[in-house]
């Protein structure tokens, strides 16, 4: 028997199965039931309401016989709340922060960066700690990328590409065929609903699938670069010639402060003004950028899971030949150091301010890594939709970190390689302080 | 400062002045001190732990649905202007409520009789005891009706079936439930493997969290949809469909490794188990352990609702 007929009788199972017990004194009364149903039951007593309700089949009962005489719409003015203001302007300020990120750093294409690299003279210098921003938005791409490799800087061979094209392809026939399974069986549901349940499990195993996958497919260890190339900073006004700059010379690593570096409207703005103005003195603070680039039109859709794997190109010659357009480039204070994603999912590293980039990890087709934080020129998080964060801790290899819901992921602030905030698209936030294993909401 | 001694909450008189100006309390001639009485009942019941506790009291009066609140003490003292805005406004969310709960109107006569209730037709202690004081404004009005009509509604099916049951165990034939009826059994082993399922499965479920089990009740024994399950739990109808997927696969994972580690089957034996589950569902009537039957898919027509 195959794992989806096991997940079948499960079903099966759970349809026939009568929840435990509670004792029936301990059961909600109407007023609990009311606010439970109106949302306005504090943490606690809804803990404890939902607690009983679990092992309760009564009060199960009168909670589905509450929610099916709901009105459509909520028959009451929603009480207002922090965190329902978060929920609308989460978003909004994510919009706008794309729309100033847009406006601010304009639309470089692969060809604009590749000149900004090209003619930018100013070395790497040291950088103000304040500022220091780093993330960006990266929404989603053609699903086939640039495959290249980590260090190496070595062209992809053709078997490679074929190996890695025929795996994907087995995978999705794969779900393909556990779909057709689900949607059979799902038939005897409410079929106002099969529809989108099916879509949502399909969505769910999908996710499920890839996520197993890139544990699975996660190399042992990253091999180090080729040159440890050290960090020297620049200020934030010189990003765009630093992004140009030569590799710098190789000098004795320090590691940064702590800094997360978030991209907000206020701070791609300073950056396109900052980019005008002559270069501070030289600091002893270093900072790493982190940089994201925004996708070609007529991307891939969104989708689920990562497929980890160092790839074996250089990822400038990787992207012309993909053709995977880039459009913006977010900046960062300049940094030797650096990490950006391409097309959503692939994340490369430049150890020369930007002047070239190696792809260090690469997510499957779907997956979105849209914002990315780095404290440290060894460290950095990326997250993205449906829950997916990735980070390294010593700069090289990428390790997914197990995020407790598969809701969209707007932002990320790390302070280390082990502790770092998100937010949720509809504004909630948990902070992990041991690398993501566990997670905490704030 | 006003005081109930059975609760020992203390609202401030000027607060009480405020909030029952805010509750527009005298349109309907309601006291203060009667007012002052259903605050301090319903801080008592939300905040047992902190009632002297200042800041966080007029919070949470400040929350209320006053305006409902004054209705409904009004409606309790027996007010007529009350009363009779009562019934304009309320009678038919009731009565639309009652029809979603059946939409045949059977639930009708179940609304009409809450008004008796309401009034208060028992006394206790020489005074009337009116349902409106169990109302604390913590929701509005409208809500707290259909949640009363919801427990009337589940217990008198909870009732019904109950005897609906009994008569048909008696009768015999045809609404039995399978699992009651000996059947020769496919496979030699099916009878402990379906007993070992049904052992370690109860296992895994009461080992879940109460979210995971709450969720899984509403979807899978109260058939509610995924929007419906959401909206009960506050998640996205998306986040419902992707934790009921998870915790169906922990459950098999769960169960799986119990049927190998616990009781030494092999993975040839624990396909066994889970086939003869799929090829005779009756054969795993768990519900037969709670005195329950099974729910879906067995009467058409009848309420959702089942005892457990």
């Amino acid at each position: 028997m195959t794992t989806p007929d096991r997940d079948r009788s499960v079903e099966q199972w759970l349809r026939q199965t009568p929840i435990p017990g509670a004792p029936p004194e301990l059961c909600l009364d109407a007023d609990t039931l009311a606010a439970w149903s109106e949302g306005t039951l504090d943490g606690r007593s809804r803990a404890a309401a939902e607690a009983h309700a679990a092992s309760c089949g009564r009060c199960q009962a009168m909670l589905a016989a509450m929610i099916r005489t709901m009105p459509a719409a909520p028959a009451a003015a929603p009480a207002w709340s922090p965190r329902r203001w978060m929920m609308m302007l989460a978003p909004a300020a994510a919009a706008a922060a794309a729309v100033a990120l847009w406006v601010a750093v304009g639309r470089p294409t692969e060809q604009s960066v590749l000149q900004t690299a090209a003619t930018a003279p100013a070395a790497a210098e040291a950088v103000p700690a304040a500022s220091a921003p780093a993330p960006v938005v990266a929404p989603p791409l053609e699903k086939d990328t640039v495959a290249s490799s980590a260090e190496g800087r070595t062209s992809l061979d053709a078997a490679e590409a074929k190996r890695l094209a025929d795996a994907r392809n087995e995978r999705e026939s794969r779900a393909l065929a556990d779909d057709v399974g689900a949607n059979a069986f799902a038939l005897d549901k409410d079929k106002k609903e099969v529809g989108a349940d099916s879509q949502f499990r399909r969505d769910e195993r999908a996710n499920e699938r890839m996520r197993d996958d890139a544990v699975a497919a996660l190399p042992p260890a990253a091999p180090p670069p080729p040159v440890a190339a050290p960090v020297e900073l620049a200020r934030p006004a010189q990003v765009a010639e630093n992004a140009a700059a030569p590799p710098p010379t190789p000098i004795p690593s320090q590691q940064s402060p702590a800094a997360p570096q978030q991209m907000t409207q206020a701070q791609g703005q300073q950056q396109a003004g900052a980019r005008q103005q002559p270069p501070p003195g030289p600091s002893a603070q270093q900072q790493v950028a982190v940089v994201a680039e925004r996708p070609a039109a007529g991307a891939a859709g969104r989708g689920g899971g990562i497929v980890s794997g160092r790839l074996a190109a250089d990822s400038v010659e990787a992207l012309r030949a993909s053709k995977a357009a880039v459009a913006a480039e977010a900046i960062a204070p300049a940094a030797a150091a650096r990490w950006r994603v391409v097309n959503g999912r692939v994340v490369q590293r430049s150890l020369d301010a930007g002047s070239t980039w190696a792809d260090q990890f690469s997510a499957n087709a779907g997956v979105e890594l849209t914002i990315g934080s780095a404290p440290s020129a060894t460290a950095a998080w990326f997250v993205g939709r449906a829950g997916v964060v990735i980070r390294t801790a010593d700069g090289r290899a990428w390790t997914p970190a197990k995020f407790p819901e598969q809701v969209d992921l707007v932002s990320v602030t790390a302070t280390d390689a082990q502790s770092a905030s998100v937010t949720t698209v509809d504004g909630r936030v948990f902070a992990t302080t041991d690398g993501g294993a566990t997670w905490r909401r704030r | 400062v006003s005081r109930l001694p059975s609760t020992a909450v203390r609202i401030d008189a000027a607060l009480v002045a405020r909030l029952y100006q805010q509750a527009r309390a005298s349109r309907w001639g309601l006291s203060e001190r009667a007012f002052t009485s259903a605050l301090e009942r319903s801080a008592a019941k939300a905040l047992p732990d902190a009632p002297q506790d200042r800041q966080r009291l007029e919070r949470y009066l400040g929350s209320l649905h006053l305006e409902d609140l004054a209705l409904a003490c009004a409606c309790a003292d027996g007010h007529e202007p009350a009363w009779d805005h009562f019934v304009a406004e309320y009678r038919p969310v009731l009565y639309r409520s009652a029809d979603a709960l059946e939409p045949g109107g059977g639930a009708r006569e179940l609304a009409d009789s809450i008004y008796a209730d309401l009034f208060g037709l028992q006394e206790r202690d020489g005074e009337r005891r009116s349902l409106f004081r169990y109302f604390h404004g913590r929701s509005s009005l409208a809500t707290w009706l259909r949640a009363v009509l919801a427990q009337r509604q589940v217990d008198r099916v909870r009732a019904t079936r109950r005897m609906t049951s009994i008569d048909d165990e008696e009768g015999g034939g045809e609404s039995v439930s399978p699992a009651l009826v000996s059947r020769p059994a496919p496979d030699p082993d099916a009878a402990r493997f379906v007993a070992l399922i049904k052992q370690v499965l109860l296992a895994v479920l009461a080992a879940l969290p109460d979210r995971d089990r709450l969720r899984l009740g509403c979807y899978y024994r109260e058939d509610l949809t995924l929007a419906q399950t959401g909206r009960l739990l506050g998640e996205h109808e998306a986040t419902v469909s992707r934790q009921l997927a998870r915790t169906r696969k922990a459950i098999r994972a769960e169960v799986e490794r119990a049927l190998r580690r616990d009781h030494g089957l092999s993975e040839a034996e624990i396909d066994q188990c889970f086939a003869c589950t799929i090829e005779d569902p009756g054969t795993l009537d768990v519900a037969e352990m709670f005195g329950a039957r099974p729910r879906k898919n067995q009467t058409p027509g009848r309420s959702h609702i089942e005892p457990v």
